[in-house]
């Protein structure tokens, strides 16, 4: 058998480090890559979806946007989406799955509520649903399946959400745990899991899929779903990962310390991808530059770069500014404003002043103040 | 600049044209008292160079003559660097003109006129209303008008910009220049776009601000309450699915409806065993009434044979009652009948005794009276003859004529004839006469002999001495006035005659004796007219006086004589008689008025006794009758009963109802016990409880059912909207708004810092470039104010002047100091200005009037040392004050 396995879709997921339009662009990318999973289907003849939890962000979400993936879904009658609930969206008594359930849903879309073997594929396999009914869940919700009967030559596939104990980023998760060995013990040919965002293979027969579309600065990598080919019950899977996602979220640190040194950024940013407006890029600089060359890297990087990616969070509270002679004699030779200029350089390097920052600031303000007077 | 002639034509007071003339290069001054017009001198000045030759303004119109509209006519002539110029105006005419002569004679009209002028002097076309401190520029500084000395200069726009492009030309590189004011301004906008001018935040920033206050505050708050709601509704309705799966569970109502058709069962057999205990009573009611009527028969009879005996006992009784009372009745009749004959013999005696004291009771009103009358007659009689006394002595009194008047008039008639005499007596001539004794009968005067041997005589008429046998002696007394005095003497005397003639006396002597008697006389008829008072005095009903008293008497008599007549008495019996048997007459009739009570008391007695017998016969007598008739309304009740049921067969009745009556009552009993097992009470409160849980369970599932479909409605009408999403939203707003501000805070602190270093730095400079005005002000404050600094800000005001290290402010100068130093200001600038090359001169009006002596002569020192570089006008009013300055006087001369 073959089918698609995806997970953590996060529908109407809110994005809080980029601004409104970036925003409205993530999200409707987000249901995009629903359809661009039911086309991979198409193209890879797998007739299922299974959805390892998290279709939703939120588990009260308004009516649009309960019914923005099932119109997607809709859109693909030939393949059949196994939904669960996962922490994100949990199965409680008249929530979101009760909406649902009684809007009313095309055929092609199966609502797994219920811990139980559900037969599918005629009746060659069966599908071992482990929902969740609450966000935390301290019981594993997968323990059932090692109890459940079934004829030795039916493929079992298990369907889960949740972190695998020896595995998660954070060993302090305590709730949501799943067994490693689940897959041994309930005799499963695979276990198809969701919840952690980046794709990952636990065992030869247990995956996380990884969230088809990346939606956070700390996921670097590419948005993908997993096919998987499982010749019989006991038969290990074949599994193969498959790039579904649009945008790639990236973060990189770099220190920066002369002219040099921004022309390298400006080249290794633009490297990062060939089409640079795919990316949102989280970029945190250190280091010092002078006034002049301070202006270059807004110019460069801050301007140039900033307008060529999809997003640009530049975090530049580590770049400090070491103002020179010919900076100070760029704003002018004599008067009161050299002055003033020569009273914040002051300022700024005096380790003792509370202002220090702030006058730093200043003096490149009043430097490109006078640039642009300059320009005038 | 200097200051040459002026001259003026129907300006104010000067109708006539003027020139004041002769201009020195340094110190001039012109004086005039306050109404000379001196102050109209700067005014013509100012008017001439500041405005507009066809402007119409009120200032203008002040210029002209009082009650006129004659056209003001100024001119005057100035030396420049370049030369002497003449400048004319005509104001206020049809034909206004503005002509300029320029250094070398070419000369300009109208408006190139005033370009021209404007240019040279540098200042500022006026404005529609007239020349202004603005448009004067550095002139309206240094020509200061009266009063305005005092202040320090006020630095309008084009006077600053006048010094400050004096003073950019030295030190213009320093300052910044233009550039610098780019950036100032530039940082003060964007600095201006976020925070106001006292740093409170605005725009974006306050938007920022107060948007993330309301989000936190606000907006989440709420959305969180919502979710709260949502929350809470879910709780609830799965509560109440929870509690519906409970209501409707089978088990509990199937053993509820089990218990109840047991308990109806019950409830079957209860009722039908109280319907026999209810016959059971009805069969022993009635067992109870048919024996009780029984008993009443019985009862009855044995009441009809006592009732029989007891009538037949009064009859025998009333019969013996009747016989007694009729003996007594007739005794008791006789009785009374005597009885009432004493009572009317007894009342007659009363009445004769009481018709004899009545009488007698008159007859002593008649004694008293009559002694009453003898009283008043015994007084009558004195009263008269006391009234006959004083008749008599009122008419001697009227007998004597003096009375204290005529006796006072002749009195004084009689000094005064005396007095005359004396008068004469004293111019009379004395004769004395020492005559040897034995020829004194030979001598006689006036006929009369001598009365001794040294008779002294008074001559005061004409008198002749006859000596016998001698011859005569005539002597003429020579008196002066001897007539006047005569005729008074004589005048005097007729009169005290005729008084004493109308008062009857012969001399004064006489008169007063008749009049002492007068007054004894009085003092009797007193005494009489008292006593006539005291024996007839009067009283309510009766007049003081003998002749009311005398008709009193009279009165009384007539009324004793009727009286008398009345009675039939001759005359009146005395008193005491009368009243003794009075007494005796009234103590008779109290004794027989006893005695009547006493009759009267009996004769009630014996009737009253009378009429209880007569009552107690009567009673006596229905009684017989009455127990005679119940004696045989009984007989014939009894003879009926027993012809119904002879005593035999109801004795025999009763015995049996006796028997039945205490068979009912064992089965009732037999009954009741049965029942009280089957408690039908507590059965059918069973079957209610049951009913009542029933019920309760339908309503239960009922309300669960109505409970669920509330929260089913309110959750469908919220769950579409998105709660989470709308927090989730919320919350990154109010991130990025928060990130949005700590941005702003930096930029207004970056803002601020730099405007603050460049307004500090700016004035760092300025004060290196103010130096030249400080520098020129300093040796003149000096010399003014030993000790003194100054400080001048970017406008060229002084702001504070240090004394001996101490920094007193200018204002808390004295008046005088502040002058001064006002003053000192405008030398320098005039000197700044001149030595830069540009022109200058300072008027000053009425300047420096509140200086001391000692001041006034180091300002002279300064004045005429300033006075070297700038031309200096000074108008007073105050010559004296300005001797010592040694400047040249100007005059106004006619032209």
């Amino acid at each position: 058998m073959r089918f698609i396995h995806t997970s953590d879709w996060q529908i109407g997921k809110v994005f809080r480090q980029v601004d409104d339009a970036t925003m409205a662009v993530l999200q409707t990318e987000r249901l995009e890559a629903i359809a661009r999973v039911g086309r991979l289907a198409r193209e890879q003849r797998a007739p299922l979806v299974l959805v390892a939890g998290d279709v939703y962000d939120r588990d009260k979400p308004s009516d649009r946007t309960l019914e923005q993936p099932i119109e997607r879904m809709r859109a693909f009658p030939e393949v059949r989406w196994h939904l669960l609930p996962g922490n994100h969206d949990s199965h409680q008594p008249n929530g979101l799955w009760d909406r649902l359930r009684k809007k009313g849903l095309p055929d092609n879309i199966v609502l797994h509520l219920e811990p139980g073997p559900q037969a599918v594929e005629g009746a060659a396999a069966v599908l071992l649903p482990a929902p969740l009914t609450r966000r935390h869940s301290l019981a594993d919700p997968t323990e059932y399946m090692d109890g459940v009967a079934t004829p030795d030559d039916v493929i079992r596939i298990g369907l889960a959400h949740g972190s695998i104990a020896e595995f998660g980023s954070d060993g302090l998760t305590t709730h949501n745990k799943l067994d490693p060995a689940r897959a041994e013990r309930a005799r499963l040919a695979y276990l198809a899991l969701g919840d952690w965002h980046r794709q990952q293979r636990i065992s030869d027969r247990v995956w996380y899929s990884g969230t088809p579309e990346p939606d956070g600065f700390d996921e670097d990598a590419e948005g993908r779903a997993l096919l998987v080919e499982i010749e019989g019950a006991r038969a290990l899977p074949r599994v193969t990962p498959l790039p579904v996602g649009r945008f790639r979220w990236m973060t990189l640190a770099v220190s920066v310390n002369g002219e040099a040194d921004v022309a390298a950024l400006d080249g290794r940013v633009r490297g990062l991808d060939a089409e640079l407006a795919r990316v949102l890029l989280h970029l945190k600089v250190e280091g010092a530059l002078t006034m002049h060359q301070r202006v270059a890297f807004d110019e460069r990087i801050a301007g140039s770069i900033g307008a060529a990616l999809r997003y640009l969070r530049l975090d530049d509270t580590r770049l400090g500014i070491t103002p020179t002679a010919e900076d100070l004699d760029a704003i002018d030779h004599a008067g009161f404003v050299r002055a003033a200029a020569e009273s914040l350089k002051g300022k700024a390097g005096d380790p003792a002043d509370p202002e220090r920052e702030i006058a730093a600031l200043a003096l490149q303000r009043l430097y490109v103040l006078h640039r642009r007077g300059g320009a005038a | 600049m200097k200051i040459r002639a002026l001259e003026l034509e129907n300006f104010r007071k000067f109708v006539r044209p003027v020139r004041v003339a002769g201009f020195a290069d340094g110190l001039n001054v012109l004086f005039g008292p306050q109404e000379f017009g001196k102050s109209t001198i700067l005014a013509a000045i100012r008017g001439l160079l500041f405005e507009r030759y066809r402007s119409k303004t009120e200032e203008l119109r002040r210029m002209q003559p009082y009650d006129s509209n004659a056209a003001p006519v100024l001119a005057m002539e100035f030396d420049l660097a370049d030369g002497r110029y003449r400048i004319e105006k005509r104001f206020l005419h049809r034909e206004p003109y503005a002509r300029l002569t320029l250094p070398g004679g070419a000369r300009i009209e109208g408006d190139p006129a005033e370009e021209e002028l404007q240019r040279r002097l540098g200042f500022a076309e006026p404005g529609m209303r007239g020349a202004s401190e603005a448009s004067m520029g550095i002139w309206g500084a240094l020509w200061v008008t009266q009063g305005a000395s005092v202040a320090l200069p006020e630095m309008v726009e084009g006077s600053r910009r006048t010094i400050q492009d004096c003073l950019e030309s030295e030190v213009g590189a320093l300052a910044g220049g233009a550039r610098g004011q780019e950036i100032r301004r530039a940082t003060a906008d964007e600095l201006g776009r976020l925070v106001d001018r006292r740093g409170k935040p605005k725009g974006r920033y306050l938007e920022v601000l107060t948007q993330s206050v309301n989000l936190k505050d606000e907006l989440l708050p709420a959305l969180r309450a919502r979710q709260q709601e949502i929350a809470a509704e879910l709780d609830g309705l799965q509560r109440a699915e929870e509690d519906l799966r409970r209501a409707t569970a089978t088990d509990e109502d199937e053993a509820d409806r089990k218990a109840l058709a047991e308990a109806q069962v019950q409830r079957e057999a209860a009722m039908r065993l109280a319907d026999q205990l209810k016959a059971a009573e009805a069969a022993l009611s009635l067992a109870e009434a048919r024996a009780k009527q029984t008993e009443e028969e019985a009862g009855r009879r044995q009441k009809i044979v006592e009732a029989i005996e007891a009538a037949a006992a009064v009859v025998a009784t009333t019969t013996e009652l009747q016989t007694d009372a009729r003996a007594r009745d007739a005794a008791l009749e006789t009785e009374v009948a005597k009885l009432r004959s004493a009572v009317q013999d007894s009342e007659a005696r009363q009445g004769d005794a009481e018709r004899a004291v009545h009488r007698l009771r008159a007859v002593a009103d008649l004694a008293r009276l009559e002694e009453e009358i003898l009283g008043l007659e015994g007084a009558l009689q004195r009263a008269g003859s006391a009234q006959t006394r004083v008749n008599q002595l009122a008419g001697q009194i009227d007998a004597i004529k003096i009375d204290q008047a005529s006796l006072t008039r002749i009195q004084r008639a009689a000094r005064q004839a005396q007095n005359a005499r004396t008068a004469l007596q004293a111019l009379a001539t004395r004769v004395t006469f020492e005559i040897d004794p034995s020829a004194l009968g030979r001598i006689t005067i006036d006929g009369r002999p001598l009365s001794g041997p040294g008779e002294r005589v008074s001559v005061v008429d004409e008198a002749r001495i006859e000596i016998a046998a001698v011859g005569r002696i005539a002597i003429q007394p020579m008196i002066k006035d001897r007539e006047t005095l005569d005729h008074d003497l004589q005048k005097g005397e007729r009169e005290l005659e005729r008084l004493l003639r109308a008062a009857g006396v012969a001399d004064p002597e006489e008169a007063e004796a008749r009049f002492a008697e007068r007054q004894r006389l009085a003092r009797e008829a007193e005494i009489a007219k008292t006593e006539v008072a005291a024996y007839a005095p009067g009283r309510p009903g009766l007049d003081p006086g003998p002749d009311a008293l005398a008709a009193h008497v009279e009165r009384l008599r007539a009324r004793l004589s009727a009286s008398l007549a009345e009675l039939e008495l001759s005359k009146a019996p005395g008193r005491a008689e009368v009243e003794r048997s009075l007494e005796a007459a009234a103590a008779e009739a109290r004794a027989l008025s006893t005695r009547v009570e006493e009759a009267r008391g009996a004769a009630v007695a014996g009737e009253a006794a009378l009429r209880d017998v007569q009552a107690k016969s009567a009673t006596a007598q229905a009684n017989h009758g009455a127990a005679t008739a119940e004696v045989q309304r009984r007989r014939r009740e009894q003879e009926a009963a027993i012809a119904s049921e002879s005593d035999e067969a109801l004795a025999r009745r009763r015995d049996a109802l006796r028997q039945a009556l205490a068979a009912a009552t064992a089965e009732r009993e037999r009954i009741a016990r049965t029942a009280a097992d089957a408690n039908l009470a507590l059965i059918e409160a069973r079957i209610q409880r049951l009913t009542a849980k029933q019920a309760q369970r339908r309503d239960h599932i009922e309300h669960v059912r109505s409970v669920i479909q509330g929260h089913r409605i309110r959750i469908g009408e919220r769950e579409g909207e998105g709660i989470d999403e709308r927090i989730a939203r919320g919350e990154r707003e109010l991130a990025q708004l928060e990130e949005e501000k700590a941005f702003l805070d930096r930029e207004v602190r970056v803002l601020q810092l730099l405007d603050a270093e460049l307004t500090a730095a700016e004035r760092t400079a300025k004060e290196r470039y103010m130096a030249p005005v400080v520098t020129r002000i300093r040796p003149y404050l000096q010399q003014l104010l030993p000790g003194a600094a100054i400080e001048c800000d970017e406008n060229f005001a002084i702001t504070a002047i240090q004394r001996d290290g101490k920094p007193p402010e200018l204002d808390r100068q004295s008046g005088g100091t502040q002058e001064q130093i006002a003053v000192l200001t405008r030398l320098a600038f005039a000197e700044l200005l001149v030595d830069r090359g540009k022109p200058a001169a300072v008027i000053l009006d009425d300047a420096l009037v509140y200086s001391d002596p000692d001041r006034m002569e180091r300002m002279f020192d300064i004045l005429t040392h300033a006075a070297r570089k700038a031309q200096i006008v000074i108008l007073s009013c105050r010559e004296a004050l300005f001797q010592g300055l040694g400047a040249k006087r100007l005059g106004i001369e006619d032209l």
